[in-house]
């Protein structure tokens, strides 16, 4: 009986099967044409559609190829010709009404760089009022003043004078020369360690309110502020919390937030690859800085990152900025309840597009001052190599070398604090060779609002002490006493604008270069 | 015989599973990827016209200036060419130099470089330079006044270098100039 069952159910099934199989064979058959017929007949529709238009991107294409060509042709050619007549002939007119009867010019060296002129002058005095007119020169800008000597022997550097109120003219002078920022910081990069050190000592900053410990807010705020505004100190504390975690693991930053269950696993994540090194890009580290912030400063973790903080000086670090001092003095300024006052706020979308652009004449003025005064001044990375004449600033054990990957390192700082905190807090980034009590007191200078006023007490530094110390002791050749003359080489850098009128007025206009099709719609 | 008559459903049951199996293998499957394999090429047929379609219509609009901006493009190179002369030869300079002397009452000790090629562009056409060395004297006012026509002058023609002495006292400058005068050689393609 059960044999009998089986039988049949397995003919039943075999039916089945042999049914399906014929369905599938003869069946779709129709959808299939059907779907190969409507596909062809839309391939055909598309064919007619597109016969009026055939071709057209393909002679867009050799249109812009050539366009290419032609473009890349043109600008060879004008990179190519080189005409200074213009720009010697503006600079030597604007040098002849400009310099100051008693100076005369002894020596012009041309390059494809720019002007090299050798000046001498009766006196100090003249050669001061020689470099102001050179500042405001329309056709040339000064790049560098170097060989300053007198009489016949060559300037020493550790020679001092004071008292000596040589520079009244140049200080009155001064007071109208907008240029004077730039020149500051340029003679503070060649200063010499015992020099700073006095600086240090006359005029470094001074806290009208003591760091206090123990209250949380004014931490909170002081580091807060700290990492949103300085990047080096952000730098820095990458390297810091690594150090911490390899060194005190178990009671590190690092652990404290590894271990805290209320901190969410990204974030945790995030700061397990700073602290074990696993990212090291500095795009990602400072994508990161947002949630770091919201751990570091939790009630439970704020000792510990001050400490870590307060103690960073003492870890070896490729970036070499005192992390603790900059702490305490953004803290002494939180106290002093001025934390916001002055500060520069700036519209994000201009900053960013200047940011991303590299375009300085579009973006908001004050990014550009700032970030071509700060971030992008040969100063910052390095200073002038092409001055032979310039302090070796490696061995000046009063000027740590800058990272040659600063400048990167600022441009992705602004960008990640642009993007992030929506409005960008420009506290001044100094370069890192200035120690931190001169970057301090210009710091709060540049924040004042101030830009056109130095602090008094820095400007007379500048003026009534480091630059007279720069010509020669006055012993045997006092100011303007025949027989005696002083010379300095200066260098003039072109306009590259003169250039172009000039070959423009040859017939070679750079601006009757067509347009692409696309900027002519 | 009578085991076919005993089990003749399974024999039955085999017969037909095995006629499902060969419809399936001779009918379907060949067609079914005959099928897909059209499908497949139509489809992709289709794609690439539609997007052939949207390229064309977008530059439609501008494809009947394309051969005025082409003219125009070979027009304007041409213009450009037309500023340099053809070519330096020393005599030319020698004479020019003759020129300068004569213009400014300037010493003049001349020695012509060979001529050298600046750049090359993309239709063989070679912007070429010769240098001309000057040793120089003269007053003050005249170098200026010579700096003066070489930047009016029509010619493509620059002072590259110069290291020049001054002395205020007798207003003599006096020194090295060199200075360059540009030219193309021509190849059109």
């Amino acid at each position: 009986m059960k044999k009998y069952i089986l039988t049949n159910v397995l003919l039943i099934a075999s039916v089945i099967v042999l049914i399906v199989c014929a369905f599938l064979a003869f069946g779709p058959r129709s959808s299939w044409k059907q779907t190969i017929a409507d596909l062809q007949k839309q391939e055909q529709s598309l064919r007619t559609q597109g016969a009026p238009y055939e071709g057209a991107a393909d002679e867009y294409k050799n249109y812009s190829s050539k366009y290419k060509i032609y473009s890349k042709d043109w600008d060879d050619l004008f990179r190519s010709i080189r005409t200074y007549n213009d720009n010697l002939t503006l600079i030597l007119g604007e040098l002849d009404t400009h310099l100051p009867n008693a100076s005369s010019i002894t020596k012009i060296d041309m390059t494809a760089d720019g002007l090299t002129i050798k000046v001498s002058g009766e006196s100090k005095e003249v050669l001061a009022h020689v470099i102001m007119s050179l500042q405001n020169l329309k056709y040339a800008s000064l790049k560098s003043i170097s060989d300053i000597t007198g009489g016949t022997g060559k300037v020493s550097h550790t020679t001092r004078t004071s008292g000596e109120d040589i520079f009244a003219t140049l200080q009155n002078e001064l007071k109208q020369d907008r240029s004077r920022e730039e020149h500051l910081f340029a003679e503070l990069a060649t200063c010499g360690a015992a020099e700073m050190n006095a600086l240090i000592q006359k005029y470094g900053y001074q806290h009208t309110a003591a760091p206090t410990t123990g209250k949380f807010t004014q931490q909170k705020a002081a580091i807060i502020r700290m990492f949103s505004s300085n990047p080096f100190a952000t730098k820095k504390f990458f390297e810091v919390v690594k150090y911490d975690y390899e060194n005190n693991k178990a009671n590190s930053l690092g652990q404290m937030i590894i271990d805290d269950d209320r901190i969410t696993l990204e974030v945790k994540t995030k700061f397990k690859q700073i602290y074990t090194g696993e990212v090291t890009d500095t795009n990602t580290l400072l994508s990161y800085m947002f949630d770091i912030l919201s751990v570091i400063t939790q009630k439970d973790k704020i000792d510990t990152t001050i400490r870590i903080i307060q103690n960073s000086n003492s870890i070896p670090s490729a970036t070499n900025t005192n992390l603790a001092q900059w702490y305490n003095y953004y803290l002494a300024k939180t106290i002093e309840g001025n934390a916001n006052d002055t500060l520069v706020y700036l519209n994000k979308t201009a900053c960013a597009q200047a940011l991303i652009n590299n375009n300085w004449d579009t973006g908001h003025t004050r990014v550009n001052e700032i970030l071509l005064k700060y971030l992008y001044n040969p100063a910052v990375s390095g200073g002038d190599s092409e001055n032979p004449n310039a302090p070796d600033q490696s061995t000046d054990s009063g000027k740590p070398d800058t990272s040659p990957s600063d400048d990167l390192f600022l441009s992705r700082y602004w960008t990640w604090a642009l993007e992030k905190l929506g409005i960008a807090k420009l506290d001044l980034p100094i370069p890192e060779y200035i120690p931190i009590e001169i970057q301090i007191a210009l710091t709060d200078w540049g924040k004042s609002g101030r830009k056109n006023e130095l602090p008094q007490e820095v400007y007379n530094w500048f003026y009534h002490d480091y630059l007279p110390s720069k010509f020669p002791d006055n012993s045997g050749a006092s100011t303007g006493k025949e027989g005696t003359r002083y010379y300095m080489t200066c260098k003039l850098i072109y306009r590259e604008d003169v250039i172009l009128q000039e070959l423009a007025r040859k017939g070679l206009n750079y601006t009757n270069k067509l347009e692409k099709l696309e900027g002519k719609k | 015989m009578s085991t076919i008559k005993q089990h003749w459903k399974l024999f039955l049951s085999l017969f037909l599973l095995l006629l499902g199996i060969l419809l399936f293998c001779i009918f379907y499957l060949p067609d079914q990827i005959s099928y897909q394999q059209k499908k497949k090429q139509l489809t992709n047929s289709v794609t690439s016209l539609q997007d052939l379609l949207t390229e064309n219509k977008k530059y439609s609009d501008i494809r009947p200036l394309l051969a005025d901006e082409l003219a125009a493009i070979e027009a304007s190179r041409e213009d450009l060419y037309k500023q340099f002369p053809a070519g330096l030869s020393e005599e030319v300079l020698n004479t020019y130099v003759q020129q300068l002397e004569q213009l400014f009452g300037t010493e003049m000790n001349v020695s012509v470089g060979d001529l050298e090629t600046v750049t090359t562009l993309s239709d063989g056409t070679s912007v070429n330079s010769r240098t001309l060395t000057i040793n120089y004297k003269s007053s003050y006012a005249d170098f200026k006044n010579m700096l003066n026509y070489l930047s009016t002058d029509s010619r493509v023609i620059s002072v590259q270098t110069t290291d020049l002495d001054y002395d205020k006292a007798t207003d003599i400058v006096k020194g090295t100039v060199t200075i360059v005068l540009y030219s193309l050689n021509i190849e059109k393609q």
